[in-house]
């Protein structure tokens, strides 16, 4: 599993270097990145920087975790996440940028409306099915 | 973003690339089936019309759409030459600030 939010980081760091953190997405130029960057590894804070070792039970959906690699080298490794994140560094035509919501809420409170009408906790076949019959009350009413 | 429609839900019990990229692949098939039109990025494809595709954090979900939109890339049209996954979706994918947050 990654270290992919901030929000796990938060026991690890200071409250001005969490807030420093938690706006990564905001930077605006590429040198602000680069800036945050160095930053970021100035810390010198394994856990947010560098790879480490932790044996962790996940009470999530994530079974036993063995490595976890670090939050900014998780984004810096797989080098299309800051651009997905990071407007200055996408290369999305910049009004396309601004047409997506810059979050997947609308989309999940959706997904959540569904379920709280068809019930979670189903096998595969159940779930489809009591889908296909919620669409269909939906549709008729 | 003034409305939001639900056009298909999934349901899945696997969550690999391989599965995302069938997702997506299956998506582009039926709704070429059901409007006789193809759904194309309009970045990538001359006369598509998909913006971008907006997604969370999960590193499958992004690649497995990157895997699935690279054939429709029309590289004299883009402009765009690149050959993998990771690169392509550098060009129609947002993520969610929400979950790089939590």
């Amino acid at each position: 599993m990654f270290c992919r939010g901030i929000h796990d980081l938060k026991p690890y760091v200071i409250d001005d270097e969490y807030a420093r953190l938690i706006n990564f997405m905001y930077l605006e130029t590429k040198e602000e990145v680069d800036e945050f960057a160095a930053w970021v590894k100035s810390l010198d804070n394994p856990k947010v920087q560098g790879l480490f070792i932790i044996f962790a039970f996940s009470s999530t959906c994530q079974v036993l975790n063995l490595v976890f690699l670090a939050w900014w080298d998780h984004k810096v490794n797989n080098s299309w996440i800051l651009p997905s994140l990071i407007k200055c560094l996408s290369k999305m035509d910049p009004t396309d940028w601004d047409l997506t919501p810059p979050t997947t809420n609308v989309g999940e409170s959706q997904h959540h409306w569904t379920n709280i009408n068809t019930g979670i906790q189903l096998s595969l076949l159940e779930a489809i099915l009591t889908q296909v019959a919620f669409n269909v009350t939906v549709l008729i009413t | 973003m003034s409305k939001a429609i639900t056009i298909a839900r999934v349901y899945s019990d696997r969550s690999d690339r391989l599965q995302y990229k069938t997702i997506f692949d299956e998506l582009q098939r039926v709704t070429f089936q059901l409007t006789g039109r193809q759904l194309r990025l309009k970045r990538l494809s001359e006369g598509g019309s998909l913006v971008s595709v907006g997604v969370d954090m999960e590193l499958a979900q992004a690649l497995g759409a990157g895997d699935s939109f690279l054939p429709t890339n029309e590289p004299e049209f883009s402009q765009i030459h690149v050959e993998t996954a990771e690169e392509i979706v550098e060009y129609f994918v947002r993520a969610c600030y929400t979950h790089a947050k939590r």
